[in-house]
């Protein structure tokens, strides 16, 4: 490929990846919003009675992001994470809990000495401040990260998290469950917007990707031609035009993936968007590779 | 019948630079001339002048003429003397790979009634009719070449244009083409032929040879 | 005959396209139309002209400071102005309604009117007061004019209340009864029943229609068919307060406090800003501030955050929209190049034949309107079936789609007209 083959091949990955980055912060945003409206939940809940050590030692029968919420006083909860990490958590200030024991999160209303509060006179720290803003619905909530808040007795227990429902009846069949609806959304449907800007955009990444990766072969394709005439075999060029579209393919991630670290440092969004720019980045590629590998075909070498 | 006159053209190099391709230049295709070869050097012009004999260049300084009636040289007024007197082969037969060879052939002829009908005739005098059905990428170059001649005669214009009808072909296919021209022109079918081959020039009535941006007659 | 072929050889191409960009437009009329939709569907359990944004005003007083306002009767007054006030603002809307039980006097219903039936109160149902009287509390709702009409109430039988001659000092208050108190009681009795405490005499005057519903604190659909309605007093200055005190000297200040505690419906124009600055300067005229604006109930909130999500990340949207735009563009340039690609010959071979440039071009306009119909069609009928379906927003997408077909249809013409009349040159293909 000439040089501005090869700045339009990357200017097209590029946009690809801004794309693809912009779209997970939009996801991490909507899902975090989500949560605060829903009082934390993440939309598959149900009431169960339990205890905290027989679901801790289920927990690897729950999809990562499953935990467990037991309500105290008022507005106050504790919560225990029985897999993965709790990610979509609404706060406008510090991180979500790490997992340190002694760690909560406030809203803003809640009355914090320092970095502290006290619970029951027992000491917390208060890393992150609960709501998307300071004036939210969880403005006067307190969540504990502290698993010794849970009785060692059966008590009636929030489970939330991906296909909890499903997964605590396989564990403990027979025990009653309350599913909490997500009534909100189905009663007015609530986001029809985030869906459709998703779902399209999925779309025009891949097909961004997909002319990208036809267009880099078939200009790949006809420099291979000429060189097979002149006794280069069809092989060595293909993996001479791989290395080249998959050198442009790694510029563009390593970009992307940059791009979604610095969104992570300057924003409280658990941004991970991996996977997404490495499909993007081996589907050029692959695409490509098909593209000029079939085009060689037809030379009946 | 057709007639060129003072026409000049330039053209402007890839580089951005213009030459001259025809500088006054003139042209006459008489009533008792039956073929016409065009001859030159690569680059000296042959396939613009055929484009401009078509109607498909207006973009020239001078006059065209038919019988005896300057045309006006507009796209328009150009594409109707076109449909009505001319038929056109191009080297690279231009078929149409999404119909068939009929179907290519009908384009052939404006729209009426008995076009099919037409188009049939055209592939018979060819000697094609027993491709009609085919779709052209199933074609050999000969074959190709023959329909793209039955499209450009299925209208029975005055005079056919042809652009390096048999650059592509082998000799003995090339022999065959040249001698269905030459029943054609018995039939009263007029040939303007561009070629670089002199086997085509030497079957030609008459012979022009484009140099210095003028035409000059050649002996045959 | 040529709109057959070009769709018979290019459907793909003109499929993908269609389905491109008619995505793109569903986006723009869901950004366009979400922000619209919100306001409705927070007002959807009002009447069904309602139109607005929903508030809830409410006392921020604790006990005591409660209790001395309650024994001032200035401050009553205060508190009263300043009711009367908010339900004079244009653009607000003064939705006051209270669901305090009544407790009647021999009351001949079943247990399906108790207040304690079917809600989170106690079912006492009868039982004996301090004179020995057989009594039941029972299911009420009171309201003000506005909140009746709001509701979309209407009346079966008997007749419609007399707003303005409502007067809770006569000691006589015109009720209407949910439809299920029909053979209970008739039109015309009279019933002795204690309203915030005071005991009144009730008048049955109408029966509800069957299903009679309100929004009511949070609650889209609070069905009205076991309760009695009870009107408040069309002013709180205007009312006798001489009558009043005579009944009980302490029920101006209930009732006062009673009707303050309402929704504020407020027009689309007036932000949340314009609704605090107003109410500040009612609270500044009458001498009464000790109120809270509440943002709308729960699942309402949702909604506006949601809403708050596009406007507070409009910048994000837009740039998502843009981005996702320009891509939309960039892959639709692209096929539409293959497509051009596809339609050369046709055309270069339909110009040599003899038709002119513009009748060559005019060859794929059926294609054309073929795909830019369905892709408008498709949207059109899309966008209708979505929950968020918005008129104005339809418009403005589909006009943007209309205008994004004729800038596609001017470009491929042009790429026809180029291609006719520039000279191909042997050699190098580009």
């Amino acid at each position: 490929m000439t040089k501005q083959q090869i700045t339009a091949i990357t200017g097209l990955l590029l946009l690809a990846m801004l794309l693809t980055v912009l779209i997970g912060v939009f996801d991490a945003r909507r899902r975090v919003v989500a949560a605060e409206g829903n009082d934390l939940r993440s939309g598959q809940s149900a009431w169960v009675i339990a205890t905290i050590d027989e679901l801790m030692r289920a927990r690897s029968a729950f999809e990562p992001g499953t935990k467990v919420f037991v309500g105290l006083d008022g507005d106050v909860r504790a919560v225990a994470i029985l897999s993965g990490r709790w990610t979509d958590v609404p706060l406008h200030d510090g991180p979500a809990l790490t997992g340190r024991p002694g760690e909560a999160l406030a809203g803003a209303d809640v009355a914090v000495r320092g970095d502290d509060i006290a619970v029951d006179g027992k000491p917390y720290n208060v890393v992150g401040r609960l709501g998307v803003r300071a004036d939210s619905l969880l403005s006067d909530d307190v969540v504990l990260g502290d698993p010794s808040r849970f009785s060692a007795s059966p008590q009636r227990l929030l489970l939330d998290g991906p296909s909890s429902v499903r997964h605590y009846s396989a564990e403990f069949p027979g025990r009653s469950v309350e599913i909490i609806d997500d009534g909100t959304n189905r009663r007015t449907n609530v986001d029809a917007v985030s869906p459709v800007l998703v779902a399209l955009g999925a779309l025009v990444i891949m097909l961004i990707a997909v002319v990208a990766g036809l267009q880099a072969g078939r200009w790949e394709l006809r420099t291979a031609a000429v060189r097979f005439t002149t006794g280069i075999r069809p092989l060595n060029t293909l993996r001479g035009a791989a290395a080249r579209v998959a050198v442009i393919g790694t510029a563009a991630c390593t970009t992307a993936l940059a791009g979604a670290a610095v969104v992570r440092q300057t924003t409280i969004l658990d941004l991970d968007v991996t996977t997404a720019v490495v499909a993007v980045g081996t589907v050029v590629l692959a695409v490509s590779v098909t593209s000029l590998w079939q085009g060689t075909r037809r030379w009946n070498c | 019948m057709i007639v060129l006159r003072d026409v000049s053209k330039t053209i402007t190099e890839p580089d951005g630079s213009t030459r001259a391709l025809f500088d006054r230049l003139d042209f006459d295709l008489r009533e008792d001339d039956r073929s016409v070869a065009i001859t030159g050097r690569s680059g000296s012009g042959k396939s613009t002048l055929l484009r401009i004999l078509a109607g498909l260049d207006t973009d020239f300084g001078g006059t065209y003429e038919h019988d005896g009636h300057v045309l006006e040289r507009t796209a328009r007024r150009m594409a109707a003397h076109r449909l009505r007197h001319i038929g056109i082969v191009t080297q690279d037969h231009s078929l149409l790979g999404d119909r068939s060879v009929l179907d290519n052939v009908r384009l052939g002829v404006p729209a009426r009634a008995d076009s099919a009908d037409r188009a049939h005739d055209a592939l018979e005098a060819v000697g094609i009719s027993h491709l009609a059905g085919k779709r052209p990428r199933r074609l050999s170059g000969g074959e190709a070449q023959r329909v793209a001649i039955a499209r450009a005669i299925a209208k029975r214009p005055a005079v056919v244009l042809a652009d390096e009808p048999t650059g592509a072909l082998d000799e003995t296919t090339e022999d065959d083409v040249l001698a269905l021209f030459d029943r054609l022109q018995q039939a009263g079918t007029k040939f303007v032929i561009v070629t670089h081959s002199e086997r085509v020039a030497q079957r030609c009535g008459r012979r022009l040879q484009l140099q210095h941006e003028q035409l000059i007659a050649r002996g045959t | 005959m040529e709109l057959l072929n070009d769709l018979r050889s290019n459907w793909t191409i003109i499929v993908a396209k269609i389905v491109l960009l008619v995505l793109l437009t569903l986006c723009w009329h869901n950004v366009a139309s979400f922000t619209q939709s919100t306001s409705q569907a927070v007002a959807q359990g009002l009447s069904a002209d309602a139109d607005v944004d929903l508030y809830t005003v409410v006392d921020d007083l604790d006990p005591d400071a409660f209790e001395a306002i309650r024994r001032d009767q200035h401050a009553v007054d205060d508190v009263a102005s300043f009711v009367d006030r908010i339900d004079d603002e244009p653009g607000f809307d003064f939705i006051s309604s209270y669901d305090q039980p009544i407790t009647v006097q021999d009351f001949r219903g079943d247990d399906r009117f108790d207040v304690g039936y079917g809600t989170e109160y106690t079912l006492n149902g009868k039982y004996q007061d301090e004179s020995g009287r057989s009594v039941q509390d029972i299911k009420s709702i009171q309201l003000n004019e506005t909140a009746y009409e709001f509701a979309g109430l209407s009346v079966q039988d008997g007749k419609p209340i007399e707003w303005n001659a409502v007067d809770w000092g006569s000691g006589r208050i015109p009720v209407l009864l949910g439809n299920e108190y029909r053979g209970v009681y008739e039109l015309g009795e009279r019933l002795t029943r204690a309203v915030i405490l005071q005991e009144q005499e009730l008048e049955v005057i109408g029966f509800l229609e069957p299903d009679s519903a309100m929004y009511f604190r949070g609650e889209a659909t609070h069905y009205l068919d076991d309760t009695v309605i009870v009107p408040y007093p069309p002013t709180l200055g205007g009312l006798d307060r001489a009558a009043l005190d005579r009944l009980d000297p302490e029920l101006f200040g209930r009732l006062v406090f009673q009707v303050l505690n309402a929704d504020l419906a407020v027009e689309h124009s007036l932000d949340f800003g314009d609704v605090v600055a107003r109410l500040y300067a009612i609270g500044d005229d009458t001498g009464f501030r000790s109120y809270t604006l509440l943002g709308v109930p729960a699942y309402l909130v949702q909604l506006s955050l949601v809403r708050q999500l596009i406007q507070d990340n409009l910048v994000l949207v837009t740039a998502l929209l843009v981005v996702l735009t320009a891509g939309v563009g960039v892959v639709t340039a692209f096929l539409h190049r293959l497509l051009h690609h596809r339609r050369a010959p046709v055309a270069r071979v339909h110009h040599l034949l003899g038709r002119s440039p513009d009748a060559t071009n005019r060859l794929f306009r059926a294609s054309r309107l073929t795909e830019y119909t369905a892709a408008l069609g498709l949207f059109l009928t899309s966008s209708a079936l979505l929950p968020n379906d918005s008129a104005m927003a339809r418009l403005g997408a589909g006009t943007a789609l209309l205008l994004w077909c004729v800038a596609d249809g001017a470009l491929g013409r042009r790429a026809v007209r180029i291609e006719l009349t520039t000279q191909r040159r042997r050699g190098t293909p580009r």
